[in-house]
């Protein structure tokens, strides 16, 4: 998926506009000259500039963004969704469902969107997620959740 | 004498060596898988690093480093992909020697060249370093803000093609470090409300996400098939080595020093000092007219510059804290959260700790030859590990590191979206390194002008009131309007007459 400059340099723009509008919220520090906003009122104005170079170079340039093999390949429009989609099903479900499960159907899932055969990606799957389980709470004392599975890990 | 050996006690300890050893073989494994690169084998490595004592945490990163950007010759003389940025300035002409019926040649070269050039830079390491160091002691905030200014400028501009979308993402990384507590007056910037931001983005999170994630999407989504099995045969890459060797030693020896150079500024690294050598060894060879066909000397060079450039960029990392590539800028992250805090006190005071550092270094570079074979041997099988089966096991590391750091999943949230944001920036042109840059030394540079300013009492020019300081200023001002009067020196010269 690729931005053209006309459009990434206009993102930044506004990106940087919203920045320096932020910053200048925020107050002075009594008898200084420098304050919290000092730095990123100077990082906003960089980013303006370098975003308004890029802007103007490229504003002639056609289509605007391309997709690539997302507009025609539905395998990968699916993994896409499935890998970003999972990962926010994560930030949701981690306490109540537990690491070995979600990560074992997120990454079994992965797998045979992408055309691993049933077995081996069941197999794999399951297998990583309950090894990296133990690995990272066990060892390392990580505190992953075990969710309903943790009668048995 | 003391420090050196309680230094080779360090290193000795079982522990440290084993922790080497599984580092180096986990780095060729990633650098041979084509599409994954060294720093994504960092990043992966850092959460386990995490839950270990500091030397052997640092050990880890520069025998799985040095490994993966060596081993990431094999498939790019194999299959023609690169398997790390570093070994693409000579993909071409390795693949060219396998076509031709010498991929042991090309990867026998590539092997030794890269141990040579890792041991030169580990050399120029240790006598430089602490060289650099004594000079150092007498830096202060004025001096750590010009070589932090001068470090992000030339990361905005050595490693983009173009400086424009360099600056971009060097200002999206200084704009991530800023967000949290204000290191002064404490007041909360960019949190908007959020008490998980109050302490900052945490960087292991930005890091993985910014680099495995982003790649594991850039894998998956550039159409190419991803359960490829290729079928090739390798010999004993050492044979008639050393005749090749001894002819190009001058390549060999040219390739480590330029390498050790280039590797040594910030925001350079080993990638860009292969592109160099390789031009370099085409503009000065006897026989030009053989590159691009399967011609040996290319590799030697570039070969020896990328992993000398590796152990340089360590200098300005361990003697001013500041990173000369985005691997050095994951490893501070990891000397810092050891409490090794780099610069120039740690010279004083841990030098056994900094003589242990450099040791590994050599070790690295020594079980390079040996481990290197052994991957060359097995590179079929590895190569043969389908992409559609280790993308989403990759995934799972991701996700794992990612909480592990603050145990919370606020740091899965930032990997996914730093991610995203890193797959959109590359694909449209903009580089990644100034980003991951830009959030390690963003609060350092922020730190350096606050003291600075409060101890000059607000008048910039206090900025140039010191000899090293105003050198250090007039230099990276220079490189800041160098762009802006070569354009106008350009626009100023007379064109051709009608």
């Amino acid at each position: 998926m690729r931005l053209a400059d006309g459009l990434s340099g206009g993102v930044v723009v506004a990106g940087a506009a919203l920045l320096l509008w932020t910053a200048s919220g925020l107050p002075d520090m009594p008898g200084q000259r420098f304050g919290p906003a000092t730095f990123p009122t100077l990082i906003g104005i960089a980013m303006a500039a370098a975003g308004l170079v890029v802007l103007w170079r490229g504003g002639a340039e056609r289509p605007l963004f391309s997709i690539g093999t997302l507009g025609h390949d539905r395998r990968v429009q699916v993994a896409v969704l499935w890998l970003l989609g999972g990962l926010v099903a994560m930030l949701v479900l981690w306490q109540p469902v537990g690491f070995p499960l979600l990560a074992a159907v997120y990454s079994g899932g992965l797998m045979l969107i992408l055309g691993v055969r049933p077995l081996p990606a069941v197999f794999w799957a399951c297998a990583v997620a309950v090894v990296v389980h133990l690995v990272f709470t066990r060892l390392l004392l990580v505190p992953l959740p075990a969710g309903p599975l943790g009668f048995l890990l | 004498m003391a420090d050196l050996l309680a230094a080779w006690a360090l290193v000795l300890d079982p522990e440290v060596l084993l922790v080497i050893l599984a580092a180096a073989f986990f780095g060729l494994f990633v650098g041979a898988v084509p599409g994954l690169t060294a720093t994504m084998a960092t990043a992966l490595l850092v959460p386990v690093t995490f839950f270990m004592a500091p030397l052997p945490a640092v050990a880890a990163i520069v025998a799985c480093t040095a490994m993966a950007i060596t081993a990431g010759d094999i498939p790019g003389a194999l299959l023609r992909i690169p398997g790390t940025p570093a070994s693409a300035a000579y993909t071409d002409e390795a693949y060219a020697l396998t076509r031709a019926g010498q991929p042991e040649l090309a990867l026998g070269a590539g092997l030794v060249c890269a141990a040579l050039g890792g041991l030169f830079g580990a050399l120029v390491l240790v006598v430089a370093a602490p060289l650099l160091a004594r000079i150092a002691l007498g830096f202060s905030s004025f001096e750590y803000f010009w070589l932090a200014a001068l470090g992000l400028t030339s990361a905005a501009f050595v490693s983009a093609a173009d400086r424009a979308k360099g600056v971009v993402s060097l200002t999206l990384g200084l704009f991530i470090a800023t967000i949290g507590l204000d290191i002064t007056s404490g007041l909360p910037r960019f949190t908007f409300g959020s008490v998980e931001l109050m302490g900052g983005v945490s960087f292991i999170p930005a890091m993985i996400g910014m680099f495995a994630v982003s790649e594991v999407l850039r894998n998956i989504t550039d159409g190419t098939s991803l359960g490829t099995v290729p079928k090739v045969n390798v010999g004993n890459p050492f044979r008639g080595l050393g005749a090749v060797l001894w002819r190009y030693r001058l390549n060999v020896l040219r390739g480590s020093a330029l390498g050790t150079t280039v590797g040594a500024l910030p925001g350079a690294g080993g990638d860009i000092a292969a592109w160099i050598a390789y031009a370099n060894a085409k503009r000065f060879s006897k026989t030009p007219e053989k590159f691009g066909q399967g011609h040996v000397e290319g590799i030697v060079e570039a070969g020896s510059a990328n992993n000398s450039g590796l152990s340089s960029a360590w200098v300005p990392a361990m003697v001013f804290g500041i990173p000369g590539d985005a691997i050095t800028a994951i490893a501070i992250g990891v000397l810092f959260m050891k409490g090794l805090n780099p610069g120039p006190r740690i010279f004083v005071e841990q030098p056994a700790m900094l003589y242990a550092i450099f040791i590994t270094f050599f070790l690295a570079n020594l079980l390079l030859i040996p481990l290197g074979w052994l991957a060359i041997r097995a590179a079929r099988p590895v190569l043969a590990v389908p992409r559609n089966l280790l993308l989403p096991l990759i995934l799972i590391f991701c996700v794992v590191g990612a909480f592990a750091i603050n145990n919370t999943v606020f740091g899965i949230a930032v990997m996914l979206v730093l991610g995203v944001v890193a797959w959109l920036m590359e694909s449209s042109g903009y580089p990644i390194a100034p980003v991951i840059l830009g959030i390690v030394i963003g609060p350092l540079l922020e730190q350096n002008f606050m003291i600075s300013m409060m101890i000059g009492d607000g008048d910039l020019l206090a900025f140039f009131a010191r000899p090293i300081a105003a050198v250090l200023g007039v230099i990276t001002v220079a490189v800041w309007l160098a762009p802006l009067a070569l354009r106008l020196a350009r626009g100023w010269r007379p064109g051709p007459h009608p």
